[in-house]
């Protein structure tokens, strides 16, 4: 399984990077993004399974970032990671095609409800 | 002592995450309050030597507007002040959200509203990131202050630094034009403490 972890922050990176490894017990290949420049520029790249975004990030934020996603790939799993908890962002993101929302700090039990829902719609 | 009053990279990431976790909620306190979209932007960290802090405030502010201070000391282990700043437009822009009529806004219910802005938005900010570090804080009643020059801002400080730590972040609302800014002073043994809670967390990843 490939995910992209998007993050400016490299210890929010390594936060996601840790719960995922925590719960998925097979084999995944993490690729690492700064801005959503560089995850939309992956994306196109690896195709990965699923998306970790964050919102508030410089160059291109996760707004810009998971509308292009989608735009270049509508069946993109974009799982969004942010502190920005306003009601209309997570509606906004939820609005353009988000998979789902995850607020900072991460609770592992969400991450791995939303990793379910996921796997279950791959089966 | 004083030459260990620096973070490195993954400190300054580390802090500025906390941070931005920290403000996002209190943002979105603000801004269920005010029924508005708040534009969040990441999180400023920078250690500078006291006495450049009038010249830095100067760069970061426009004064050639007034502007409302509002100043708060934080008291505990993390031990230092915070200051919001909001521009008297902005603050009167707030003024008309909580639905205040133009005859209505003065002085005084413009300090009113600072005030109780400061209070939400700066209390449970450092709360959470004093939460996050592992220590408790207090505070004590804000003050508020007008001013329009730089100069104004002399002696202003409540407590007395030599280096202060700036963590600065932005309220921002896109479609209400309100502009302000949240900065937090802390002490040298502040920094200190910071930084080696930094460094626990660091480890643990």
């Amino acid at each position: 399984m490939k995910i992209l972890v998007t993050d400016d922050s490299k210890m929010a990176r390594k936060m996601v990077i840790k719960t995922l490894k925590d719960i998925i017990q097979d084999d995944i290949e993490i690729h690492e993004a700064q801005n959503g420049q560089e995850a939309l520029d992956l994306y196109k790249k690896i195709l990965p399974n699923i998306v970790f975004l964050d919102l508030t990030m410089p160059v291109m934020d996760g707004f810009d970032a998971l509308k292009e996603i989608k735009k270049f790939d509508n069946k993109a799993k974009v799982v969004i990671i942010s502190a920005d908890i306003q009601k209309l962002s997570v509606d906004k993101v939820l609005e353009l095609g988000a998979f789902n929302f995850i607020k900072k700090p991460i609770d592992s039990v969400k991450m791995q409800q939303i990793l379910d829902k996921i796997n279950k719609r791959d089966k | 002592m004083k030459s260990d009053i620096t973070l490195n990279e993954d400190e300054k990431d580390c802090l500025q995450e906390l941070m931005n976790v920290a403000y996002g909620s209190a943002t979105a306190a603000i801004t269920e309050i005010l029924d508005a979209f708040a534009k969040l932007s990441i999180p400023k960290i920078q250690i500078i030597n006291a006495d450049e802090l009038k010249s830095y405030l100067s760069k970061e502010l426009n004064f050639n507007v007034e502007h409302i201070i509002s100043l708060q000391q934080i008291n505990g282990t993390l031990c230092g002040e915070n200051m919001f700043v909001i521009d008297k437009q902005s603050a009167k822009n707030i003024a008309y959200k909580f639905g205040l009529e133009e005859d209505e806004v003065n002085d005084e219910e413009i300090a009113d509203i600072v005030l109780e802005i400061t209070n939400i938005l700066s209390s449970s900010t450092i709360s959470k990131l004093a939460e996050d570090i592992d220590t408790n804080v207090s505070f004590s009643a804000p003050t508020i202050k007008t001013i329009s020059s730089i100069d104004q801002l002399k002696n202003i400080f409540i407590s007395k630094y030599e280096k202060v730590i700036i963590i600065s972040t932005q309220l921002k609302f896109e479609d209400l034009d309100i502009n302000a800014e949240l900065f937090i002073f802390t002490t040298d043994n502040s920094i200190l403490y910071i930084k080696e809670k930094l460094n626990k967390i660091l480890d643990e990843f």
